[in-house]
């Protein structure tokens, strides 16, 4: 699936170019040594001021839908796609896509992993999950 | 100071023939300055909302202007589904510092007769609670946005699509005695789960209407009021993100906070409430709110609701007038018919859809994804 593109260059910009490097970049707290999502002017946990860390990329699915009908032109033929909710084993919620899973065996609390799909504008990329295997 | 709603306004909901949204706003500011005995010369506040349908800097400056008044105050407020609320407190504020006496208060919209139904709903997509940068990427839909609230209701819960049915079904019986509702047909479970999936667990019937419509109300202080008034008895509001990926939890959210600040306000308790009208742009979104809202156990909605707790002869009649989910969704003016229920409960003038004894009438309103709350108590005077 294609992706709308995000804004490269707004409060976000890190972590999208981290992702066109292969590396999910997530806000990070020095003072209290925890992620969170989404950017913030300060921490939500203890107030200081953020700075950004690659996380690991694993984590668990913590909801998602079934989108069968999309309201993005460049989606429609994508149609059906599965937003989700994912939460990070650093413990920050992304709102992302799960690809190449089948949603009738989906469950809160599968593991799931990173990876990258292109946007629209192929020099971004977008980090996407999939279900991890063997499970 | 005693603040009471003098007078309300409301067209049928659904496909206006007015050829336009402003159009729309004077003629449910007439019926409302009618309805309160005064003339539009009174008012010397007007309150809006900005219509998605009809752009203009300063939208309530808009209407004065075409109403032809100059109030001194003619302000727009944003606070999505909570605007009601908010502008009926803004009101209140206005009256008790003597900057104003009779505040008209005008939420509408029409995103069908205005714009394109398909260019409003990817707007909302576009420019409505979805997160342009960190969301957009992923192609939500507003109603997948839910759908995510539904599922890690369900998944945690044990939440079922026959509850939700519950929701969409007591809605459509409600709006059938409703003569300004929307969807006036009835639905019974089969036709709820026949109805195409839009973003799975939500079917279309789980999903309000686009519908132009909206209302209007005239605020005043009580020494001016006429025979019909209705007290507004306390406010409360409760915010804690905008998109809901910054939302502290999926599955609970801040709506007893509202509520909390309201009774503190009203000095008044749950218990004391005998109708609620509660922000249902969704079915999952009734059931969320009335849990955080107290009137049943976290988890335990989606069980009460298909019991009848909440129905017309339930412990807590909710929504007689069928919600946004079959009176109808006004786009920005979501809300403004949980208002104007509650007022018309309360004069004890609901026709068949009358709760008997109604005295204290709760007004939830939502804005975004469960972002924004405000709630309103209202009683006889």
């Amino acid at each position: 699936m294609k992706h709308p593109s995000p804004n490269a260059r707004g409060t976000t910009a890190a972590h999208w170019k981290a992702a066109s490097e292969g590396r999910l970049a997530v806000p990070y707290c020095a003072a209290c040594t925890q992620f969170h999502w989404p950017v913030r002017a300060a921490c939500p946990h203890c107030g200081a001021t953020p700075t950004w860390r690659d996380a690991s990329g694993t984590g668990k699915l913590a909801s998602w839908s079934v989108v069968h009908r999309a309201v993005h032109p460049e989606l429609k033929e994508a149609a059906p796609y599965i937003v989700a909710f994912v939460e990070l084993d650093e413990g920050a919620r992304l709102f992302t896509n799960l690809v190449g899973a089948r949603p009738e065996a989906l469950r809160v609390g599968q593991r799931v992993r990173c990876r990258f799909e292109p946007a629209l504008d192929p020099a971004i990329h977008v980090p996407v999950f999939e279900i991890e295997d063997d499970e | 100071m005693r603040v009471v709603i003098a007078g309300v306004g409301e067209l049928p909901q659904g496909r206006s023939p007015l050829p336009n949204t402003m159009m729309l706003h004077e003629r449910l500011a007439q019926i409302a300055v009618d309805d309160a005995g005064m003339t539009l010369a009174e008012i010397d506040a007007v309150l809006t909302v900005a219509p998605r349908s009809d752009p203009y800097l300063i939208h309530a400056c808009a209407l004065a202007e075409h109403l032809g008044i100059a109030p001194p105050v003619a302000w727009t407020l944003e606070a999505g589904g909570a605007a009601p609320a908010a502008m009926v407190d803004v009101a209140r504020g206005l009256i008790a510092n003597g900057t104003a006496t009779a505040v008209l208060i005008v939420a509408a919209d029409m995103p069908l007769g205005g714009v394109s139904r398909n260019e409003y709903v990817s707007t909302l997509a576009e420019a409505g609670p979805v997160h342009p940068d960190i969301e957009r990427p992923y192609g939500p839909s507003v109603p997948a946005m839910f759908a995510t609230v539904a599922r890690a209701h369900m998944e945690r819960y044990g939440t079922t699509p026959d509850h939700l049915a519950a929701v969409a079904v007591q809605n459509r019986n409600a709006a059938a005695r409703h003569p300004n509702a929307h969807f006036r047909e009835p639905l019974d479970a089969g036709a709820y789960h026949a109805s195409r999936m839009i973003a799975d667990p939500l079917r279309l019937l789980d999903c309000a209407p686009v519908s132009d419509g909206g209302g209007a109300l005239v605020v005043t202080g009580a020494e001016r009021a006429g025979d019909r008034q209705i007290d507004v008895l306390g406010a409360g509001f409760a915010m804690t993100h905008l998109h809901l990926s910054a939302a502290p939890s999926l599955t609970e959210f801040s709506a007893g906070k509202a509520l909390e600040r309201a009774l503190a306000q009203a000095r008044l308790q749950r218990e004391d409430v005998d109708v609620a009208l509660v922000y249902d742009c969704f079915t999952i979104a009734m059931l969320v709110n009335l849990e955080d809202l107290g009137f049943v156990a976290k988890g335990e909605s989606g069980a009460a609701f298909a019991e009848g707790r909440f129905g017309p002869a339930g412990h807590l009649p909710v929504n007689p007038h069928g919600g946004l989910l079959s009176h109808g969704h006004p786009a920005r003016a979501g809300g403004m018919g949980q208002l104007i229920e509650a007022v018309v409960q309360l004069r004890g003038t609901a026709g068949e859809r009358q709760i008997p004894g109604a005295e204290v009438a709760l007004v939830h309103g939502m804005g975004g994804v469960f972002a924004n709350h405000g709630v309103l108590l209202l009683g006889c005077a």
